[in-house]
């Protein structure tokens, strides 16, 4: 107790109580000095006895700080019991706000803890604000940065620097056997300080030793805890053997529960050290070289700061690192400045990212879910102040017998917190259950092992608090200020609850007001909604300049059956052969990467007339590596020149040649003609170098949807005999056929690459459409737009509940006005439609409103939205067709109840 | 000024101080003066528990306070009685009433033992 008295003391009101106290004590001493002086004291001694019979002072204080404190509590305590008591005597009412109030702080706690979870939440290890990313770039290009290389990180490692310890990783998707399947999953590359680094310990095994940096015959791996999980808790896993890109790896340890690496939510399912980086390590990210190649930049470093320093001290630190490195090998050093940096908490990349782009979504989303609380609000507002007038007489009596506003309202309010917590409760139930179907959807289209969990922490709590303190002032707070406004004469009249003038209500009165901005900010839910689905529609028909019938792709990696080049190239000419002969494909073909998936390859491109000129800043282009009949299969139109032919397949091939895309050649010559010119192609990441002729122009072809990349980007295509890649996408294009034959096909098409080698792992098999469907890219536009069709949904059940609810009351209130009508001879037509009317005049208005507000949040929703204006008309008048369709389904039951008003018992009412 | 002259019993200073203030608002010292006046020097309320107790009657609800200027122009805080506080004097007369006379039948019994 002591302990909530102390809290409540300096929560509440402290200081002013405790100046007043001061004050008081000061005069009481004054003055009893002065009495004492006058009868006869000198001054010093009236002091000292005044003094003397204050006692003392501050057991004084105390005294009256405990009166003060413990009648609050008191008051507290008593305001809640009466509000308890007040809820429970009126279940319906509780539970319809409570139902309300769980929509609408659930939306938002929903959307907050996705915040949480990408945004705010620290990353599961020790002191995650002492971490850094250690960035390498370019003095002379500022734009390229790069990684480090295992003896660049050795040295960095070892150097004194503000760092007590750095380490090393990188991301490897690997192939994992379990029984006949290959698995791809993502294993993180480790050096064998990083647990350490990031002060983890294991939850069950031994972390890496240094000895397993460097490649060797006895390979290991730690599991993630939710990879021990899908072998259901394996008690025996560690010491097992995994089977990974056929190579075999023995468990020592299981990470614990909720670590994620460096980065949130997405989470590697092994951990594997240093040392198998040469086994498995992807050719897309080495272009073949060793770890322990001072010119391999394979590495990504974190360090931990020593306690107390900041980056700067770190950067300034990194200088003399930086020249030493320069001078020692100035080959692979020249030019390159260290810097440290915040961590990106989603993303592992070259260069230093903040996670700030996802903000502007977020707040976007927040301040959806924000609106829909506020309907909420509103709604339950109308509920509170309808309640509230049948208590106006209990309130005016109340003030009329010298009972203060302030705790009539403070009652009112404790009530409403009552409410609101139990709202807020159920709402983290709401967010809980809809995030973790949210997450869960997301994890069947992310590559990754998704590691979320939707126990609230302490941010959550209060982000609930705060959404509830918020409805509280909207619901609450708002009506008990009305409510117990002095207005007495009024109120203490027999039938309050009647029109004064027995008028009908005025279009514009405070009940309807909130009904209107409920109807209005509904539409404005559901116009935003209708922007989203239309975007998501036609995200769904993007035409991305490939064909997405008929096809089928499928991904092989020779390395994960442990096949060198020589050994790959003839895998992949056989099965492209075997593949041709099957009755129904029409043409066959690979690339190295695939539009919408994973992986994508980068180029700059120089034009060799502007080789010499070094004012020429290079083109970036996406860069692909095909076989010959790439662009016939996936239906990319030949716009000049030629295509690639089989023989440019072939390593012996030794002419350099390249296809463009439009954009590409339009960029690069306007106007002129691309084929026969010569390019410079530099591969991002340093694969691939070379001047290539250009033989032919293709169409354009779109890669995503969302995001930075969402603006369709010049390509450059080359053959695969220029450039060999293990990891390879297998195009087949088959005649049109019905679903039957594609499953077939595909059936066909997984017999036919197993017989040809049963060592190739076949990775994945789909339709074009079915990638498509099951990318990141699709689930985005489409997520985002359920997201708003249930805001939208709720808004707008929310507002249908008020204008029933309003309609419904002004019925009720007017049931002897309605009888007296009829009595007169008003028929039940003409009664109904009085009362429809005055639903309808709302709506309109709020339509006006709601159209206006629509408009206003198209120009918002703009820059997140695909192919769509801020401004559809279409999506306007559907909204507002079913705002009114429902408006007047809430308006017409109400009508219907008054037109069967019995005069006779209408007159009696009351 | 004697020393502890006759101890207080609880609930006895609520009702003297909502006596003391029937007719006019007053502050802590003219509160305290008025007392020791009205029980003819009986009682003599120390400012260790007269100010919780003015707090506590406050918090009741009896009395309000405001600030104020006193007779030589200091700031002074008044408290005065509500009218919950009037009402509340009837009821502390009469439970006074009731334990007086328990009280007085209680001696009497014993005296005659």
């Amino acid at each position: 107790m002591p302990r909530i008295v102390s809290f409540l003391r300096n929560s509440f009101r402290k200081k002013r109580m405790e100046q007043d106290l001061d004050d008081e004590i000061r005069f009481y001493l004054e003055r009893t000095a002065q009495d004492k002086m006058a009868s006869g004291m000198s001054e010093g001694e009236a002091r000292r006895a005044a003094r003397l019979q204050l006692g003392s002072v501050d057991s004084l204080k105390d005294a009256v700080r405990d009166i003060r404190t413990g009648a609050m509590v008191e008051r507290i305590w008593q305001d809640f019991r009466f509000a308890c008591r007040a809820l429970r005597n009126k279940p319906a009412f509780t539970a319809a706000a409570v139902l309300v109030l769980a929509l609408g702080i659930g939306a938002n706690s929903a959307v907050f803890s996705l915040i949480n979870a990408f945004l705010l939440k620290p990353l599961a290890v020790t002191k995650p604000e002492e971490l850094a990313g250690l960035y390498s770039r370019d003095t002379k290009n500022p734009d390229a940065w790069r990684a480090f290389s295992y003896p660049n990180y050795l040295d960095i490692r070892d150097s004194q620097t503000a760092f007590s310890s750095v380490t090393a990783h990188n991301l490897a998707l690997v192939g994992i056997k379990e029984d006949d399947n290959t698995r791809r999953t993502f294993a993180a590359v480790v050096s064998s300080n990083y647990f350490s680094t990031l002060g983890v310990p294991l939850f069950e095994g031994r972390s890496f030793r240094a000895g397993e940096e460097k490649p060797g015959r006895d390979l290991t791996a730690i599991a993630s805890y939710s990879f021990w999980r899908k072998t259901g808790e394996d008690p025996h896993l560690i010491g097992k053997h995994l089977r990974i890109n056929d190579h075999l790896f023995t468990v020592i340890g299981i990470t614990p529960k909720g670590f994620t690496g460096t980065t949130v939510l997405a989470s590697p399912e092994l951990y594997l050290p240093l040392g198998a980086y040469d086994f498995v390590m992807n050719d897309i990210e080495t272009h073949g070289k060793p770890l322990d190649a001072r010119d391999n930049n394979a590495l990504f470093l974190v360090g931990r700061l020593k306690p107390g320093l900041t980056l700067q001290a770190a950067n300034a630190g990194l200088a003399v690192v930086t020249s030493r490195m320069g001078r020692a090998s100035p080959a692979e050093n020249k030019n390159q400045m260290l810097s440290v940096h915040p961590l990106s908490r989603l993303s592992i990349s070259t260069n230093p990212s903040s996670d700030n782009d996802l903000w502007a979504p977020a707040i976007l989303l927040l301040s959806l879910a924000a609106v829909v609380l506020l309907i909420a609000s509103l709604n339950l507002a109308n509920m509170m102040m309808a309640k509230g007038a049948v208590r106006r007489k209990e309130i005016a009596i109340r003030l009329a017998i010298g009972g203060s506003r302030r705790r009539i309202v403070q009652q009112l309010v404790t009530e409403g917190l009552v409410l609101a917590i139990l709202g807020g409760a159920a709402g983290l139930f709401v967010a809980s259950w809809s995030t973790t179907l949210l997450i869960g959807s997301l994890s069947r289209v992310a590559p990754i092992d998704l590691v979320y969990d939707s126990t609230p922490d302490a941010r959550l709590l209060a982000g609930v608090l705060v959404f509830c303190g918020m409805s509280v002032i909207i619901f609450a707070l708002f009506p008990a200020w009305r409510l117990s406004r002095p207005k007495t004469w009024h109120d203490l009249k027999e039938n309050a609850g009647e029109d004064v003038a027995g008028r009908p209500r005025r279009l514009f009165s405070r009940g309807n007001m909130l009904v209107i901005a409920q109807l209005s900010l509904s539409l404005m839910m559901l116009g935003a909604a209708g922007l989203f689905i239309r975007s998501a529609t036609r995200a769904a028909d993007v035409q991305p300049g490939f064909s997405l019938d008929n096809e089928i792709i499928g991904e092989v990696d020779v390395s994960l059956a442990n096949q060198d080049e020589v050994r790959g190239r003839q895998a992949y000419r056989a099965l492209l052969e075997q593949l041709r002969q099957i009755p129904g494909v029409q043409s066959v073909s690979m690339a190295a990467t695939v539009p919408f998936g994973l992986f994508s390859l980068g180029a700059s491109v120089l034009p060799s007339t502007s080789f010499a000129s070094k004012e020429n800043r290079p083109m970036y282009a996406r860069f692909n590596i095909v076989t010959g009949s790439y662009f016939q299969t996936l239906g990319i139109p030949l716009l000049r020149g030629r295509a690639l032919v089989a023989a440019e397949n072939m390593p012996e091939s030794k002419s350099h040649v390249a296809v463009v895309d439009k954009l590409a050649a339009d960029k690069l010559w306007p106007g002129g003609n691309a084929v026969g010119q010569q390019i410079h192609l530099d591969e991002s990441g340093g694969g691939y170098a070379q001047t290539c002729e250009i033989v032919g122009v293709v169409g354009n072809v779109r890669e995503k949807i969302v995001g930075d990349e969402a603006k369709p980007l010049p390509h450059v295509y080359i053959p695969l005999g220029q450039h060999y890649q293990a990891d390879m996408q297998i195009h087949v294009k088959v005649a049109a056929s019905s679903r039957d034959a594609e499953r077939w096909m595909l059936d066909t098409i997984r017999r036919d690459i197993r017989a040809a080698d049963p060592r190739l792992p076949l990775l994945s098999l789909k339709t074009m459409r079915g990638h498509l469907e099951s990318g990141a890219d699709i689930w985005v536009v489409r997520t985002g737009a359920h997201i708003l069709e249930i805001f939208g949904g709720v808004a707008l059940f929310l507002a249908m509940i008020g204008l029933y609810g309003v309609n419904a009351y002004t019925v009720a209130r007017r049931t002897r006005e309605i009888g007296i009508r009829m009595a007169i001879g008003a028929d039940p037509a003409s009664t109904l439609r009085m009362i429809l009317g005055e639903g309808l005049r709302i709506t309109a208005v709020a339509v006006g409103l709601g159209l206006l507000l629509a408009l206003g949040i198209g120009q918002v929703l703009t820059g997140f939205l695909f192919e769509v204006r801020g401004i559809e008309p279409v999506v306007l008048l559907v909204a507002a067709a079913v705002l009114t369709a429902v408006a007047l389904v809430a308006s017409y039951i109400p009508a219907r109840k008054a037109s069967l008003v019995d005069p006779m018992i209408a007159l009696r009412y009351e | 000024m004697s020393e502890s002259r006759t101890e207080l019993l609880r609930g006895t200073l609520d009702l003297l101080i909502l006596r003391a203030l029937t007719l006019n608002r007053d502050h802590g010292v003219g509160i305290a003066r008025r007392i020791h006046q009205i029980s003819k020097g009986t009682f003599d309320v120390k400012p260790g528990s007269l100010f919780p107790a003015l707090h506590r009657l406050e918090e009741k609800g009896w009395l309000s306070s405001e600030w104020g200027e006193s007779e030589n122009l200091r700031r002074a805080k008044y408290y005065k009685l509500t009218k919950a506080g009037r009402k509340q004097i009837q009821n502390e007369m009469a439970n006074w009433e009731r334990v007086s006379t328990a009280m007085t039948w209680a001696i009497e019994a014993t005296s005659k033992g």
